[in-house]
């Protein structure tokens, strides 16, 4: 018996048709990758968040200490990212929404002048939660985990990264910008802290 | 046969591709460029946005820092304004933001003319491209490339190169 006919050509694309449908099936029905992380495979949760003290614009500081007992949620920002600024309409309603709660909101901006970020950022989203200075950036570096994009400045990584952290000082909600994935409105921040608040 | 091929598929479609932390654009135009002696000119300087990226554009309406060219221009050159090209409109997924930018090929145009040659009538223009990117991952510092090119003066009576 011939192990190959002059059919093997149209059975051997059929085959590669069918398996691409196939897999494209399976990845339609699997859910986001980024909320599959989050919810399942993200590491950095439950551990201890490192502790910062940073000066708001006004020069008052604050100290990740005093947030203890309290959920607050971190971003952590420049005035040019536009996913930043993106984000930002949405951290303000989601601290008018959750402030009565017991969540504190703040935005830890790093490496730029206070007067910029005052214009472009404060002014320019009317915020009314903490805006830090992380001036040489230092506080988001000591965020990012060692081994995610390892050949990138750690602040660098940092850029836009969302985080929750618990009453007790542990991580519950890391996320970082996944552009393809861009969750402006913070659907699955909330959906999380909704969690954490039942 | 079907198992090898879900495999196969499963394992390239699984794979992420890295990006180099400073590969975001290169230049792309020729090291050496004939200028005409008085006559104003346009030099095309030419860059390569690397594929998956895109860098923010020249327009000052946004809120991003935009697209810049800094030159250190000779003695005896003058240089105009950096005209850059129409940018592109993109919509940030999940965000009703529309970001203005450039992606893959860029070709800025730089007014030029020669003041003065000099007795060599050459001259090196040396500048940066100052830009921010961002990929489908990541938003990145803003970084510098920076370029030099060698202008050849002629006259009108002779053609250059």
């Amino acid at each position: 018996m011939k192990f190959f006919s002059s059919n093997t050509p149209i059975l051997y694309s059929g085959w590669i048709v069918l398996t691409i449908i196939v897999v494209a099936f399976l990845e339609a029905c699997t859910p986001s990758n980024a909320h599959n992380d989050q919810l399942e495979q993200n590491p950095y949760l439950g551990i201890n968040a490192p502790s910062f003290e940073l000066p708001d614009y006004h020069g008052a500081l604050y100290n990740s200490a005093q947030y203890k007992g309290k959920y607050a949620v971190i971003h952590i920002a420049t005035t040019w990212c536009p996913y930043c600024n993106a984000e930002a309409p949405y951290l303000e309603k989601l601290y008018q929404a959750y402030k009565d709660k017991g969540v504190e909101v703040l935005i830890i901006d790093v490496k730029e002048d206070k007067e910029l970020v005052k214009e472009k950022l404060i002014d320019r989203f009317n915020l009314s939660f903490p805006v830090l200075m992380d001036a040489d950036g230092q506080v988001a570096a000591s965020f990012a985990p060692d081994d995610v994009i390892p050949e990138l400045a750690r602040d660098e990584v940092m850029l836009a990264a969302n985080l929750i952290i618990g009453p007790e000082g542990k991580i519950q909600f890391f996320s970082l910008l996944n552009t393809n994935d861009f969750d402006a409105q913070l659907i699955h921040l909330k959906s999380r802290l909704d969690a954490l608040l039942q | 046969m079907i198992g090898c091929h879900l495999l196969w598929l499963l394992g390239c479609s699984k794979e992420e591709q890295v990006p180099k932390t400073n590969d975001f654009v290169s230049f792309t135009g020729k090291n050496t460029y004939s200028i005409p002696s008085i006559q104003v000119d346009t030099l095309c300087l030419e860059f390569k946005v690397s594929e998956g990226f895109h860098i923010m554009s020249d327009e000052e309406k946004f809120a991003g820092i935009t697209t810049k060219i800094r030159l250190n221009t000779p003695e005896g050159l003058s240089v105009g304004s950096p005209i850059f090209p129409k940018p592109k409109a993109l919509q940030l997924r999940g965000a009703t933001d529309t970001l203005s930018v450039f992606e893959n090929h860029l070709e800025v145009l730089l007014p030029l003319q020669v003041i003065n040659s000099g007795k060599k009538g050459n001259f090196i223009l040396k500048g940066s491209l100052f830009y921010q990117a961002c990929d489908s991952r990541k938003c990145y510092f803003p970084r510098e490339l920076a370029f030099s090119v060698q202008l050849k003066c002629f006259n009108l009576s002779q053609p250059g190169e």
